[in-house]
């Protein structure tokens, strides 16, 4: 049997279609869960049946950015408020994530498992710090995937680029400030829930799109009460996240002319840094948004404009932003590593880590770069492939735990970000 | 003619193995259903406190179910668990062979290229070749190296992975410098680790690098027999020989890319942003 040119192209076009991954809902109908995973199971430092024990609840979104069913908003609305008021002084902490490229809303996609592992190892790291709280998820799904054929998906990312940008707006920032003013506002007879907003490659871009306008607000409205900033999240935090450094430009730019920026403190003082309202971080290793990207912004090139212009223009527009020399603002890694060991001789850290591994403990930190440009509340960093190594490998148990204590440190930490004086 | 037409069922063979054995994306999704236990198997330490009236639409829903633990249902050979699973079950053995060796996107790009490049060589060997012999016989060649590779390491009890996740657990920092990080790269070649149970600090083994080894031969092999009778030489065993090393050193070259791929991802991005102009 001979297998002609047109053979090929029959070939090649039934692949790509028995690969399509369709424009739709996963969680139909579905009830926010309550889980409990035994952290034994995933986590080999973990001895004994230690379980952490949360609720999970999932919001999807088609490809023009419609929520698939509205009610599953209000039924993870409900979640918050409820887990709010489950009992007197209760501060859960309610975790968004809204996951990246080539994932979905399906039990078949792995950042679903990996954000579980994350939530409960939240929960059990509340649970083992004496005070349980409870710790409810919010899964956000949009179509990160319309491909699953091998090598051809590959070439789905100027499409999902685009897709990124479009699901981000407009129902995605009004669905955001719903669940934010649900985990913080006063209607409720309880004290604010911890809210946290992560999102993952093309789902950080989604995530900072959505998120930008209520950041900004934060800072008018703080400007108008002449008050500190009260941020609508705790803390938003964009992994290997894949969208170009120009779209958080203004963002920067407007945190840099309004908020104090942070001032190193030196290694013989005391550590005084008002907490960060946004983390920007990728890994080193993550050759998809640091060499990939690049080439996929050239090719995009002649439909796409440059919003800034020269060379730092240039490199706005190739470079994602954690990727972006210009904007990091912090080094993170091992603290025993020459390059984190040199920046804690002229800053004192932000934020210390300490991973215990059975008989090995490993530390890791966050030290601000004093030669940074970039002293906003909005912080830039790399993170070595050792933590992270690639792009979508994020759910790495080190990672994992390292975000679950820089979490909780960043959210210890209660010194708000203050105005700098009008100009009278 | 012959070897062209099996070129050509192999890579429909391929195209449909691919299409049928979506890799690494979409698997059915499991119903919230099957993961919520009837109440009769519900622990007395974890009621349906948890659950929650919630109101959308005009109707009462039952906010959370009670579920015990989904873990049992995740997908193990999704490509995170391959990575971060820090012991792979012998099902994430064959799918990490399949995934991430015979069918791989890298290599699949990784044979296109080396496809094209034989053919601006055109050395003798593939003199008179069209592009499906040469990416047939080439992708069969890497199919049987990482074939080789996935025997090898079941044989040596190697963790088939480059840098298995466990290696975070070494209190050593990671090697920094040109030279350190080359010898890294040397030592993953020649040898390879194994976690045990229960896989702590104190339960990583080293372990001669078989895999590479057996992989290499595969590839060495393969290609001499995918060759033979062309070139003007009937020296067998010197093709095979020839083959296998360059197979290794091609071993020896992936983990060194491996090991300097920051520096390659910053390389790579770079030269797109200048080609790109300001």
């Amino acid at each position: 049997m001979k297998l002609g040119r047109h053979g090929i192209v029959a070939v090649l076009l039934a692949s790509t279609l028995g690969g399509c991954v369709a424009d739709r809902q996963y969680r139909r109908g579905a009830p926010v869960v309550s889980e409990s995973l035994n952290v034994g199971e995933f986590d080999r430092t973990q001895t004994g049946n230690l379980s952490g024990r949360y609720s999970l609840a999932f919001i999807e979104f088609d490809d023009k950015g419609q929520m698939f069913e509205p009610a599953q908003l209000d039924r993870a609305i409900a979640e918050v408020r409820r887990a709010r008021t489950s009992r007197a002084g209760a501060k859960p902490s309610i975790v968004l994530f809204v996951h990246g490229w080539k994932n979905n809303a399906s039990d078949g996609s792995a950042n679903v498992w990996g954000f579980r592992q994350v939530l409960a190892g939240l929960a059990l790291n509340s649970t083992l710090g004496g005070q349980a709280e409870e710790v409810v998820g919010i899964y956000v799904g949009w179509r990160g995937a319309t491909i699953s054929a091998p090598v051809l998906k590959e070439f789905t990312v100027f499409d999902r680029h685009h897709a990124s940008q479009r699901v981000a707006k407009p129902v995605m920032i009004g669905t955001l400030q719903r669940i934010m003013d649900a985990a913080k506002d006063r209607v409720v007879s309880s004290s604010p829930a911890t809210m946290v907003l992560i999102g993952h490659s093309f789902g950080g871009a989604v995530l900072e799109t959505a998120v930008t306008p209520a950041l900004t607000q934060a800072i008018h409205d703080a400007r108008t009460a002449k008050t500190t900033v009260s941020w609508p999240a705790d803390l938003v935090i964009l992994l290997n996240e894949a969208q170009e450094g120009q779209e958080s430009k203004p963002l920067l730019d407007l945190m840099a002319k309004e908020v104090k920026p942070w001032t190193c403190a030196k290694p013989s003082g005391l550590a005084d840094y008002p907490r960060p309202a946004v983390i920007s971080i990728s890994s080193t290793g993550d050759v998809a948004t640091r060499g990939y990207f690049p080439g996929e912004q050239l090719i995009a090139r002649p439909f796409q404009k440059k919003k800034y212009s020269g060379i730092a223009g240039a490199k706005l527009y190739y470079e994602t932003t954690a990727h972006n020399g210009t904007l990091r603002s912090h080094v993170f890694g091992r603290t025993d590593d020459p390059e984190i060991a040199e920046a804690a001789t002229k800053c004192l850290p932000t934020l210390i880590s300490t991973i215990s591994y059975g008989a090995t403990d490993i530390e890791y930190a966050v030290v601000p770069d004093p030669d940074a440009a970039n002293k906003t509340p909005y912080w830039v960093m790399h993170m070595p492939p050792a933590i992270v190594p690639d792009h979508s490998t994020i759910f790495t148990q080190i990672f994992r735990d390292v975000i679950i204590s820089l979490i909780g440190q960043a959210l210890l930490n209660e010194r708000r970000n203050e105005l700098i004086p009008a100009a009278p | 003619m012959r070897d062209s037409e099996n070129a050509a069922r192999l890579l429909a063979l391929m195209l449909c193995v691919m299409s049928a054995t979506p890799v690494g994306a979409q698997i059915p999704d499991l119903p919230v259903s099957r993961l919520a236990l009837p109440p009769s198997v519900m622990s007395d330490d974890a009621p349906l406190e948890a659950a929650s009236i919630g109101s959308a639409g005009g109707q009462t829903l039952l906010g959370a179910t009670h579920t015990q633990d989904p873990w049992s249902g995740r997908p193990v050979c999704a490509p995170m668990f391959l990575k971060a699973d820090w012991q792979l079950s012998s099902k994430q053995r064959g799918c990490n062979w399949l995934q991430n060796g015979v069918l791989s996107t890298g290599r699949i790009f990784t044979t296109v290229a080396s496809t094209l490049f034989s053919m601006v060589l055109d050395l003798p060997s593939e003199h008179g070749d069209g592009f499906r012999v040469r990416f047939g016989r080439k992708w069969l060649q890497g199919a049987a190296a990482t074939t080789g590779e996935y025997v090898g390491s079941l044989i040596a009890h190697e963790d088939p992975r480059e840098i298995p996740p466990y290696l975070v657990l070494r209190p050593t920092a990671p090697p920094r410098g040109f030279f350190p990080r080359f010898g890294a790269a040397v030592a993953r070649t020649v040898m390879s680790t194994q976690c045990v149970d229960p896989c702590r600090a104190t339960d990583i083994r080293k372990r001669i690098g078989l895999s590479r080894v057996l992989g290499a031969l595969a590839s060495g092999v393969t290609g001499a027999a995918l060759n033979q009778n062309q070139g003007g030489t009937d020296d067998w065993n010197a093709r095979a020989w020839h083959g296998t090393l360059t197979a290794y050193g091609s071993a020896f070259a992936h983990q060194l890319l491996s090991e300097f791929k920051p520096e390659a991802a910053r390389l790579g991005g770079r030269l797109f942003r200048l080609f790109g102009g300001s």
